[in-house]
């Protein structure tokens, strides 16, 4: 078990990855451009900066300043906090259903969407931090089935209340996040491949899968109330038209007529991968992969360097956490994953998530610094 | 310590890591492996996508011609009680553009042909259709123009033929088919103002779009206006519809029955314009007691909502926002005015249940009472009465003696004046010597509620929050405590603020909706209801599809034995003290009167303007309906005539009229009298049926 000892001071800032911190940076600099762009009034000559841009800017700042100052605190801290930040975290999933709630209010779905997205994602981190506690306090237990089920338990209620919200996509990352970390800890893969199999017989999933359109329909409108078959169906043609139309090169930053022409909707969030795809092309693309591969191997080279168990759980699933939301987000613009709202670390518009981002690359940070401490 | 960590083995004990280095290597292996295969997985797609089918995405972006259009849905139609159509749809039409649609080449020529047709400048359409390109949603269909004629329709639809982006669309208008008499409950809708849309438009409102401005149109906006559907379509060059490739249909507005009886609506319409005087304004309402059913509410001067659905003059629009009466205000519900006596009857209320005075215990009024200034000793104040005598509760509340009820409010005065004019010399000659010799003790240690406890109960009735009724704007009343007026006026609480408080005046203020819930509550045995106007809500098939009220605020904590009290004070009020003016032979009813002072200078003689109120409720033996009158500038016992006009009508019309039980014989005073009340002779509701007989 590790404890935090205050006395001896054994970090060193020699240890920082400035790489991690550089990558993040850049990814953020290349979301304040597209967010330029997809904010860039049609009638603009010239450059108009808008709000959201300056906001993503001054917030990475702010990221900045969190990541040291995370980097500098102990990680082993989050130890001792664990239960605290896991109950916080549900609270705060919980609070979520009791913003709004006024009957006449038409604002409603409009504000408590942007609140829960914000919810989750901190959330995330602070159901990560949990996990690895819970974990490397169990690690050698990690392989007997109660330890292993009362950790995806641990998983399973953030998800759960992240499912009701309605947000399949999000607690579906629960799960990801939770597999992940689990076989780091010392899971069996026979456990998971038991696991899967119970989840394929539970569930309907042959229905959903095996029989007619409509039938299908029915399921899902179930599953996902919130489903708006007509308009995601529009939002999806159209970005994958905008994707396509990107071809190489791109038709250059604010050219995009997809993306400037408003044909493209809420494209600071979830479909802002597609005015990259259209105004910046494979090219531009190619760019985003390789930071974001960059930035994940450090991660992954962080888990190596990690001294200890809590260390390494928690670098391995933030790192998931990025590797899972990334794909998921750039997948939905090009038809790869079906739609569930999921913004693109670094680059979409939101504030707090942001910040989350940077808090979470600042932890690892923290790990590092610590790496020749036991 | 690293090297412990990758020292290979079983773990030892807990602190020990568990895996060997070669293990840990391998799951990151794993992990990097993973991560490769999911960005190679993106990057193929976008080959295909960006690469191997670029020019077929090239031409469909090129000629982008789909497009989600919102279709609204029919706006639901409220009825009466009766179901009598109240609200309806009517055909309406109005030329919009789609700023996208217009080439910046042709916004000059779209604007010089339309304007010399729609009677506007050649500028006005062009800024619309420029703003409009600039703004959130250039798609979003600008309205030109609306109430279009319909033969002028046909004249526009061959001239825009050639005009790109712009349509002659048919957007329904709301008509009110009996206009005036409804204004205040029905509201009326309006177009969306550009604000509202930026709120409004993930609610898929379109800028097109009308929305509920005031009353029920507002208040139950949501169920009236249905889910828009959607078509997705594909357009031409010119923004002209081709073809729908797929739908979503919209679901109807629900319907709205009101608990309003038409009949009685415009009955009280008529009463309250007969007796309204010299008033500005005017306001009248009845409630069911045991619903919270309003049957009628009046507020005077009215104007025509349908002035909102048609081209209307500047200058009347003019002349209606600046009327001094200000007709487009819901009196009833959204202005406040201090009580005056009305007030007693919760003054009086909450001194019983407080136990600050028995009901029999007899105060002696002179006609007027001298308050000492808090700070300077020497400076006396004078409150004048208009009546005097020895009073017991329901005489006092009866005769609305103010000298009974500053003590209940405030306690015992520095010195009981002597009101000249109301006491004969001999009188008077006793009352000096009496004084002289300093007889006047008795309830010289009098204490009364004070404002903590004049402010709980004021409070308690509901006079300083929203009744909740489903009706927008409405006013919440204020209710003043010792805290505030420090925080005001720099000032502690004086015993003249209680004395003014326990009366209705000074700084509290109320609205005569939340007065007749007052009265309802003591009618009613000690409910507190939330009103609504509307009874029930209807599916599109016409179904009743959830049925509204009643809802219970709250209960008051008073004993049914002080509501029955405070309810004989009204009926004897009626019978033989100041609402004298309501009392009509057919029915027994109890009411109580309120002449509030109000503004800052005298407009006759020495004498402040005041507001005439009259609260009521009927039949006072089982209590069905309460009653509010407010008159802008008037007297209560004239209100009074007024409020017995109305509750007659109310029980012609629905019937309750008994002949084998009509109302006591008025007299001329209430004479020597103590109340004796029964506890046993109160049903459960606290409504006391035996008490006609006790008091004769």
């Amino acid at each position: 078990m590790t404890t935090f000892r205050p006395t001896i001071r054994s970090y060193s800032w020699r240890h920082f990855d400035p790489v991690i911190l550089v990558v993040a940076l850049v990814l953020t600099g290349y979301g304040a451009l597209l967010i330029y762009s997809a904010t860039l009034p049609r009638s603009a000559t010239g450059v108009v900066i808008s709000e959201p841009v300056i906001r993503h800017i001054a917030v990475a700042g702010a990221g900045v300043v969190a990541m040291l100052f995370a980097a500098r605190t102990n990680y082993r801290l989050l130890d001792t906090f664990s239960w605290f930040a896991y109950g916080f975290g549900i609270i705060l999933l919980i609070a979520v259903f009791f913003l709004g709630s006024d009957r006449f209010s038409a604002n409603r779905w409009f504000d408590l969407g942007f609140v829960t997205v914000q919810a989750s994602e901190m959330a995330k981190v602070l159901t990560i931090v949990a996990l690895a506690k819970f974990m490397s306090d169990r690690r050698d237990q990690m392989h007997t089935s109660k330890i292993f089920l009362q950790s995806l338990g641990l998983a399973a209620l953030p998800a759960a209340l992240v499912f009701i919200e309605p947000d399949l996509g999000g607690a579906i990352m629960f799960f990801v996040i939770w597999a992940v970390m689990a076989a780091f800890a010392g899971a069996r893969l026979r456990a998971f491949a038991i696991l899967a199999t119970a989840v394929l017989a539970l569930v309907p999933f042959g229905l959903i899968t095996g029989v007619s359109e409509y039938q299908r329909d029915r399921v899902r409108i179930f599953i996902d109330p919130s489903r708006d078959e007509l308009g995601t169906g529009f939002n999806v043609l159209q970005a994958e038209t905008s994707v396509g139309a990107g071809g190489l090169f791109g038709k250059g930053l604010t050219e995009g007529t997809q993306t400037q022409l408003d044909f493209l909707q809420t494209q600071q969030t979830d479909f802002i991968f597609s005015v990259l795809g259209e105004e910046l092309g494979f090219v531009g693309a190619m760019v985003l992969f390789a930071l974001f591969l960059l930035l994940l191997f450090r991660l992954l080279r962080a888990i190596l360097k990690a001294p200890d168990t809590l260390g390494q759980l928690i670098v391995a699933g933030i790192a998931t956490m990025v590797t899972v939301q990334t794909f998921v987000a750039v997948g939905v613009n090009i038809r790869l994953v079906p739609v569930t709202g999921v913004p693109l670390p670094f680059i979409s518009v939101g504030n707090s998530a942001l910040l989350v981002l940077f808090v979470a690359l600042g932890i690892v940070q923290s790990v590092l610094l610590r790496q020749d401490e036991r | 310590m690293i090297g412990r960590l990758r020292r290979s083995g079983k773990p030892v004990n807990i602190k020990a890591p568990p895996k060997g280095k070669g293990t840990l290597e391998i799951k990151v292996l794993v992990f990097a492996a993973g991560i490769v295969v999911l960005f190679a997985a993106l990057s193929i797609q976008l080959i295909r996508l960006q690469i191997l089918r670029h020019d077929e995405f090239e031409l469909r972006a090129a000629t982008n011609r789909l497009r989600l259009i919102d279709v609204p849905a029919e706006r639901g139609l409220i009825f009466s009680r009766d179901g009598t159509l109240l609200a309806e749809n009517v055909p309406g039409f109005a030329v919009t553009v789609v700023p996208a649609d217009v080439p910046e080449e042709s916004v000059r020529t779209v604007a010089e042909t339309l304007a010399p047709a729609l009677g506007v400048q050649i500028f006005e359409i062009e800024t619309q259709i420029l703003e409009g390109q600039r703004s959130i949603d250039p798609f979003q269909p600008v309205v030109l123009q609306r109430h279009l004629d319909p033969d002028f329709v046909f004249e526009l639809e061959t001239l825009q033929v050639d005009l790109p982006g712009v349509r002659v669309e048919s957007i329904p208008e709301r008509h009110y088919p009996l206009g005036s008499l409804l204004s205040h409950i029905l509201g009326h809708v309006g177009p969306i103002t550009e604000e509202e849309f930026e709120q409004l438009r993930a609610d898929r409102y379109r800028l097109a779009d009308s929305i509920g401005q005031t009353g029920v149109e507002a208040s139950y906006e949501t169920l009236l206006r249905g889910v828009p559907g959607r078509e997705q379509v594909e357009v031409n060059a010119s923004g002209r519809v081709l073809r729908a490739l797929d739908s979503e249909p919209p679901t109807p507005g629900q319907s709205l029955v009101l608990t309003l009886d038409l009949e009685l609506q415009q009955q009280v319409e008529e009463i309250l314009a007969d007796g309204m005087g010299g008033s500005l304004f005017a306001a009248a309402a009845v409630v069911d007691i045991h619903t919270g059913e309003i049957l009628a509410m009046v507020s005077l001067p009215t104007y025509d909502n349908n002035i909102f659905s048609e081209e209307i003059a500047e200058e009347d629009l003019q002349a209606i926002f600046e009327d001094e009466a200000r007709p487009l205000v819901n009196h009833a519900v959204a202005d406040q005015f201090p009580p005056g006596s009305i007030q007693k009857v919760v003054t009086g209320a909450a001194a019983l249940e407080e136990g600050v005075i028995d009901a029999r215990q007899r105060i002696r009024s002179l006609g007027a009472i001298e308050v000492q200034n808090a700070l300077d000793p020497r400076i006396t104040y004078i409150f004048r009465d208009t009546t005097a005598g020895d009073f017991d509760f329901v005489t006092a509340l009866a005769e609305s003696s103010n000298v009974y009820f500053w003590y209940l409010a405030g306690g015992s005065p520095f010195r009981r004046a002597i009101a000249e004019e109301l006491l004969t010399p001999e009188q008077q000659a006793e009352q000096k010597a009496l004084l002289e010799a300093g007889v006047i003790s008795g309830e010289q240690d009098f204490e009364g509620l004070g404002i903590d406890r004049l402010a709980f109960w004021a409070r308690a009735f509901g006079q300083d929050e929203a009744t909740g009724i489903d009706l927008g704007g409405e006013a919440t009343g204020f209710i003043p405590d010792a805290q505030w007026k420090i925080d005001t006026f720099g000032e502690g609480w004086g015993q003249g603020d209680s004395y003014n408080f326990g009366i209705g005046q000074g700084f509290i203020a109320v609205t005569p909706l939340q007065m007749l819930m007052v009265t309802a509550a003591i009618a009613n045995g000690g409910s507190l209801l939330e009103p609504h106007v509307v009874r029930s809500v209807l599916d599109s098939e016409g179904n009743v599809a959830r049925t509204i009220g009643p809802t219970v605020r709250r209960r008051l904590e008073i004993d049914p034995t002080n509501l029955a009290l405070v309810r004989e004070g009204m009926a004897q009020s009626a019978l033989a003290g100041t609402s004298g003016n309501a009392y009509f032979t057919e029915m027994q009813i109890a009411g109580k009167t309120g002449t509030a002072e109000y503004g800052a200078e005298p407009t006759f003689r020495d004498l402040l303007p005041t507001h005439g109120w009259f609260i009521g409720f009927a039949p006072y033996t089982d209590p069905r309906v309460a009653v509010v009158v407010f008159h802008e500038l008037g007297a209560g016992f004239l209100t009074a005539e007024t409020g017995g006009r109305i509750l007659k009508a109310w029980a012609e019309l629905s019937g309750s009229i008994d002949p084998a039980n009509p109302a006591p014989p008025q007299r001329a005073t209430l004479g020597e009298r103590f109340v004796d009340i029964d506890p046993s002779a109160l049903d459960e509701n606290g409504t006391d049926n035996g008490s006609s007989e006790t008091t004769e």
